[in-house]
């Protein structure tokens, strides 16, 4: 026995030790960002966390000598750091802790789960108030039966110590672990107000305008109750979330003739201003719905941000289209031109123009070349984000652009019944004509596969990555199990991404133009998966995913075997690459 | 002479050996050297199934250019498990996996499934099938209240993917009354 003990202890002790301090590699889980798989490394009960991980959570991070300094909104704190894989990686589980969170190793595997704290909510004076100890992504919902506006946060835990100030009627839950449901009774809404609440520790909605009035509490702030949650083993079933009720028919306007010419502003402070129509308004009292002027709230070379100011209530919501990938119109229904409008900020690098319609009001923007484009409505604002990619030279020579054939090998991709081609076949055929001509204008191609072999999903985008590509164009051709149902093409970018999403605008743009498809449009690949597809995801560079037609609908298959076809895929696929640089 | 003597040594021999093993008592055998009988070997706990007469399953269909879900009610005969039914009703009706896919198993414990396919499952699918797909079986898991995760083994692996999307082993099933009609598989931002 003794010299089992002998024999046994010293092992034991030794493999104790390398546990402690050897890294094994991790997985960190905080389900507003998913899990950061290949990231991060145990060590001990620590656990480090690469760092460009804990920036994309919202974290600031900066390197001092030996230390790394994180701030989380308002809390700073110093740090030791290590080195994994050439990564610098930050002891996440002290600074969660030092931020006020929680974290948990899983028992069976080296899973680490994060969870904010839910420090308060309240409501007063018609605000809905939340504050957590990590950012963290609110989803804001209207839910119309009952009325009622519903915040749903994951990866936060709420304790004794949550502060809860809400009237009666309002609920604040964990209805699952790590999952808190704000519930808070509305009168019915014609539309859902334009809540909106991107990453942070703390938000403030206006609800005002909405409350449920049989709320006395609502208008006035209520005493603070604290609450003690059970933390409850199930999830409870979700609420039935339906669609914005349909928009109330705006009473009948009688539109002026529209005589005035359109205002033209480039470059100028003063606008010049149509004559005031005399309105004949027979009907009930119409809304005001104001548009006073817009302004440059910043003009940057990569981004310009615009707000348009208006007062009054919208009963329609804004159109936004771009007749052009240089053109933002903003159509305002019902929308007037501010009598006392005197100025609109002038813009660097675009003109901008507000006009009558018959409908309203129209807000066109028109810059040198292609941008990104994102809208957001605030309260008494909407604002417009204009995302200039960094186009370099501006010239597609020199430029490197990764190909990626999609499937191959094992991988047949979409099939039709008659197994007279295969996606891997065709989607190679087209990468391989792309090539040639953009190594004829002069850009370098790096392809992902150049014959027929599977490549795993991770290793196509890390090529883009690891040679720093300016573009990684995915080529697929689509399927929907059934035939002849649907036709056309569409182009994905990853989530919101507004870099991809104009480079899917140019190149579907062209696709369309030349290939003879249908166009379907550009998509979200949010639409098909909500991780989107795992090439895009992957990639940093501008990638977008192309599905130029669907193999199980005769015509379109038809039409993909010809070499017109692929000839004319490739040729623009070139074309809107430089629409996307500005050079075509 | 020998070869005699020889044989019947051994054949004294090996009757002895025989003869020990049948009768001597089995205590005094070590223990990891004792025979695992049957009942020795630790059953699995075999959660309850649910007694079903019916179930539903989430059919697509194509809509204009996109998918949508029809719940379907179907009968759950006699003694079948309502699980198995559910999911070899919808890889029979959806029309998507090559008919040569076989569901092979499903098991249920404390609200994760997980369903087995055998190798046809793993085919080539365009993008917009492998959603139907998956999002069908999630759907059609998200039927039964008691489920709330997935997991898909194909010939006893993890799916991982089918040619678009990292399908991770634990993925949260589709409630019919959720919004959202895209899969609900958060997989991890690469930095």
């Amino acid at each position: 026995m003794r010299f089992k003990i002998a024999f046994v202890a010293p092992w034991m002790v030794a493999a104790t030790v390398l546990a402690q301090t050897n890294p094994a590699p991790a997985e960190v889980v905080y389900p507003p960002f998913g899990a950061s798989k290949g990231s991060a490394w145990r060590v001990g009960e620590e656990c480090y966390l690469a760092e460009s991980v804990v920036a994309a959570w919202g974290w600031k991070v900066s390197f001092e000598k030996n230390e790394a300094v994180v701030s989380v909104e308002s809390h700073t704190f110093r740090t030791n750091f290590k080195v994994f894989s050439q990564v610098r990686s930050l002891p996440v589980r002290s600074l969660v802790a030092a931020f006020g969170g929680e974290t948990a190793w899983r028992k069976e595997r080296d899973t680490l789960d994060v969870w904010s704290k839910l420090k308060s909510v309240e409501l007063n004076q018609g605000h809905l108030e939340v504050a957590s100890s990590l950012p963290t992504r609110p989803a804001i919902t209207y839910n119309a039966n009952p009325p009622s506006l519903v915040v749903e946060l994951r990866g936060v835990r709420m304790d004794g110590d949550t502060a809860v100030a809400l009237p009666r009627e309002a609920t604040v839950r964990e209805v699952e672990a790590g999952h808190i449901r704000i519930v808070v009774p509305c009168e019915p809404a014609s539309a859902m107000p334009a809540w909106r609440a991107g990453l942070g520790s703390s938000f403030k909605l206006d609800v005002s305008a909405v409350l449920a009035k049989a709320a006395p509490e609502n208008t006035t702030p209520v005493a603070t109750r604290v609450t003690t949650v059970e933390r409850p083993k199930q999830a409870d079933p979700p609420p039935v979330i339906v669609q914005t009720p349909p928009v109330q028919e705006p009473p009948v306007q009688q539109t002026p003739p529209v005589q005035a010419p359109p205002v033209q502003q480039t470059g100028q402070t003063d606008v010049e201003k149509p004559p005031v129509e005399p309105e004949e308004w027979q009907g009930p009292p119409k809304p005001d719905y104001v548009f006073g002027s817009w302004k440059v709230e910043a003009d940057g070379a990569r981004e310009t941000l615009l707000a348009l100011h208006y007062r009054g209530q919208a009963l329609e919501s804004p159109r936004v289209h771009r007749p052009e990938l240089n053109m933002v119109v903003v159509e305002l229904p019902g929308a007037r031109l501010d009598d006392s409008a005197q100025s609109m900020a002038p813009l660097a690098s675009a003109t901008g123009r507000a006009e009558k319609t018959e409908t309203g009001l129209r807000v066109t923007f028109t810059f040198p070349r292609a941008v990104g484009v994102q809208f957001h409505e605030l309260p008494g604002l909407y604002r417009i984000r204009i995302v200039k990619p960094d186009i370099k030279d501006g010239r597609l020579a020199g430029k490197t652009v990764v190909l990626d054939p999609g499937h191959g090998g094992n991988d047949p991709g979409a099939q039709p019944s008659t197994k007279e081609t295969s996606e891997k076949l065709l989607t190679l055929n087209i990468a391989k004509k792309t090539a040639e001509k953009l190594l004829a204008a002069g850009a370098t191609v790096l392809m992902t596969r150049e014959t027929d072999v599977f490549v795993p999903l991770t290793d196509r985008p890390a090529l883009a990555n690891r040679h720093r590509a300016d573009f990684f164009v995915s080529i697929h051709i689509n399927s929907n199990a059934r035939p002849n149902s649907t036709s056309g093409t569409i182009t994905f970018y990853h989530k919101e991404d507004p870099i991809g999403k104009l480079l899917a605008e140019c190149l579907q743009q062209e696709i369309v133009r030349t290939s003879g498809l249908r166009g379907i449009g550009v998509w979200s690949d949010q639409r098909i998966y909500n991780s989107g597809f795992a090439v895009l995801r992957g990639a940093r560079v501008p990638a977008v995913l192309l599905e130029l037609g669907f193999i199980n609908h005769n015509h379109d298959r038809k039409v993909m075997q010809t070499a017109e076809f692929q000839d004319s895929v490739a040729t623009s696929i070139v074309k809107g690459l430089k629409v996307y640089l500005g050079e075509a | 002479m020998g070869i005699w003597i020889a044989t019947v040594a051994a054949t004294l021999g090996v009757t002895g050996i025989a003869a020990y093993v049948q009768f001597a008592p089995a205590s005094e055998v070590p223990k990891e050297l004792r025979r695992r009988e049957p009942e020795d070997k630790p059953s699995p706990a075999q959660p309850p199934r649910p007694q079903m007469q019916s179930v539903s399953i989430a059919v697509p269909r194509i809509e204009g250019d996109d998918v949508v879900f029809d719940v379907k009610p179907l009968q759950v005969p006699g003694a079948k498990d309502p699980y198995v039914v559910a999911f070899q009703s919808f890889l029979s009706q959806s029309n998507i996996a090559p008919t040569e896919a076989r569901l092979l198993s499903v098991s249920v414990e404390d609200g994760h499934a997980v369903l087995s396919f055998n190798e046809a499952f793993r085919a080539g699918y365009g993008s917009m099938e492998e959603s139907m797909l998956l999002r069908g079986l999630l759907r059609t898991a998200g039927l039964f209240p008691e489920v709330s995760s997935v997991e898909i083994l194909v010939d006893g692996q993890p799916l991982g993917s089918l040619g678009h999307l990292e399908v991770p082993a634990r993925v949260p099933v589709i409630r019919e009354s959720e919004p959202s009609d895209t899969l609900p598989i958060e997989g991890p931002e690469p930095p």
